[in-house]
């Protein structure tokens, strides 16, 4: 279990990011952390992995607080971030020096994910493109079988079959113990993938709070996703948008429709209505936001 | 498992630092060996008491320069937010993280440094020794009271350097590694400036205060942890003014020492605080 309690961050002194931020995450989901530019994802998956230090709260990592950095923290936990540096060695030198820090690490994993992803142990990670070198990071994050496993844009730089494969990957890497976090923008990539779905919105002031945290069921629970040729006065309209043959809409879900989530018109709605939107998870923000 | 130390978790850190920086680190062998090759030319050519006294220079100048710039290479790598984030997140304590740069900056540096050393002082003692001077040579050789030849400086009766030199030699990585920890742009030349300013703020001081405890008429000229040469009441001579020896010495090391565990503590800690 992962839980911010009350955890305030900014880089300046005087401007907070976050303020009083609660969140809590539980082992055995791939979360979407999903926010507009500059909403601070990176910064909240840096705070999860004790890069850097809460102004004021507490972050607890399972038994363990991350700003202490402590060994027993490290190996359970891996980073993928969206800028990273790679050794000039051979993947296999690559993998052979690092999988010693991680207990899990499974190296027929990692050798089936390399398979997967077209490489091979004697490459040498200076001679990859970008695209590749986050294969083999992305890969030996899976491999290592931490209990937190944080993603900060991982599909940026990946081809359009690399994208599928990656969500297959994840997929297959998650048991009941392990939780994912991926921060994205490319909402598309990773749709079917993400479940729960966090998404951050501005405040007036420029804070950042937790607009949404809740698993896709109870989303189309409360939301109904779809296209109408009017706009149809006697739904709750939340967002509308233009679309060819006539609007797409999320509107709230009061009988029980079913309907297909769509991630990127969900997020235009957090936020565009968010305190609306608030009211209507009150349920499962509780204890999430403040 | 302990979360402060653990050799085995040490030993796969140490390994693993020498497998991602083998290229690097052998550059800088070569680096160091082409330095030093250049300045023992230049320190050998001389008649046997030159050299003696030039590779005191090759030793402690060289040494010093290429000393500070290893360290700050070694620091670097923290001043680029993806490698620092790679270096944060390695699984293994903060102490033993400090070791690492500790151990391969100071203890590495300085056994390969004197180790290098120690083999082309051999060859240029060897080549010196070899030479045959010329009369006039040899004359200037006998004037200054010199040797005809020389010893490598492992087996000179003079290898150990007087206590204020080592003194400033240990200080040297302390402060270094606490400053470029501090100083996160352009900790290059900024921190060169720095060594700089304190030498000549602790000349300044040291002087003034030597001069106003002893209240000589001359002003005195005194380094930290330097001896200082007086007038002598009886004319012209100069005489050497020291503290009682063992103590002298000993006030030295004492206050290079806790100089020293002061400095590394600051680096320690402020690398512990390091975000990225």
């Amino acid at each position: 279990m992962i839980q911010l309690h009350d955890v305030s961050f900014g880089y300046r002194r005087n401007r907070l990011l976050y303020d009083h931020l609660n969140l809590t995450l539980r082992p055995g989901s791939i979360y979407g952390l999903l926010g507009p530019n500059g909403a601070g994802k990176s910064t909240l998956l840096r705070l999860l992995s004790g890069l850097l230090y809460p102004k004021a709260g507490s972050i607890r990592v399972g038994e363990w607080r991350p700003g202490d950095r402590k060994p027993g923290f490290l190996e359970d936990l891996f980073l993928v971030p969206e800028e990273f540096y790679l050794p000039p060695v051979r993947i296999a030198q690559f993998v052979q020096s690092n999988a010693q820090f991680y207990p899990r690490f499974d190296t027929a994993q990692m050798a089936l994910y390399l398979r997967e992803f077209g490489l091979t142990n004697g490459q040498n990670l200076n001679e990859l493109s970008y695209g590749q070198k986050k294969k083999v990071l992305i890969g030996f994050g899976l491999a290592t079988n931490t209990a937190l496993l944080l993603m900060d844009e991982p599909t940026n730089g990946l081809d359009i079959p690399s994208k599928s494969q990656f969500r297959r990957l994840v997929a297959g890497a998650v048991d009941d113990r392990r939780t994912v976090v991926i921060s994205t923008h490319q909402v598309r990539d990773l749709e079917t993938l993400i479940d729960p779905i966090v998404i951050l919105t501005g405040e007036p002031g420029g804070r950042m709070r937790i607009g949404l945290n809740a698993t896709v069921e109870e989303i189309t629970d409360r939301l109904w996703f779809g296209m109408t040729a009017e706009l149809d006065a006697s739904r709750p309209i939340l967002h509308a948008e233009r679309a060819v043959g006539g609007y797409a809409l999320v509107a709230e879900n009061q009988h029980d429709e079913l309907s297909r989530l769509d991630l990127e018109r969900l997020f235009n709605t957090v936020q565009a209505e968010p305190d609306r939107i608030a009211q209507l998870f009150s349920t499962t923000l509780t204890g999430t936001n403040a | 498992m302990n979360q402060t130390f653990s050799s085995s978790r040490f030993g796969r850190l140490l390994s693993k630092y020498i497998s991602d920086n083998r290229g690097q680190l052998l550059t800088s062998l070569a680096l160091l060996t082409g330095i030093l090759l250049v300045g023992a030319l230049l320190a050998y050519r001389g008649l046997p008491f030159q050299a003696d006294r030039n590779r005191g220079v090759l030793l402690f100048f060289f040494g010093w320069l290429l000393w500070y710039i290893f360290t700050w290479q070694q620091t670097e790598v923290l001043n680029h937010r993806e490698r620092s984030i790679n270096y944060l997140l390695q699984p293994a304590s903060q102490p033993e993280k400090f070791l690492l740069i500790w151990l391969v900056s100071g203890v590495g540096f300085l056994i390969v440094f004197l180790g290098l050393f120690s083999i082309i002082d051999a060859l240029g003692v060897a080549y010196v020794n070899t030479i045959n001077w010329t009369p006039n040579q040899l004359k200037i050789i006998r004037q200054v009271d010199g040797l005809l030849v020389i010893k490598p400086f492992y087996q000179s009766e003079n290898m150990w350097p007087p206590a204020q030199l080592l003194v400033l030699t240990g200080l040297l990585h302390p402060f270094c590694l606490a400053a470029f920890l501090f100083i996160k742009r352009y900790s290059l030349p900024i921190v060169g400036v720095l060594i700089l300013v304190t030498l000549a703020a602790g000349y300044f001081v040291n002087s003034y205060m030597l001069t106003w405890l002893l209240d000589t008429a001359e002003p005195l000229s005194v380094l930290p942890f330097e001896r200082a040469i007086v007038e002598s009441p009886k004319g012209m001579a100069v005489r050497k003014l020291d503290l009682p020896q063992p103590l002298g010495d000993i006030i030295r090391y004492t206050t290079g020492i806790a100089g020293i565990v002061l400095l590394y503590i600051i680096a320690f800690y402020r690398l512990k605080e390091r975000e990225v």
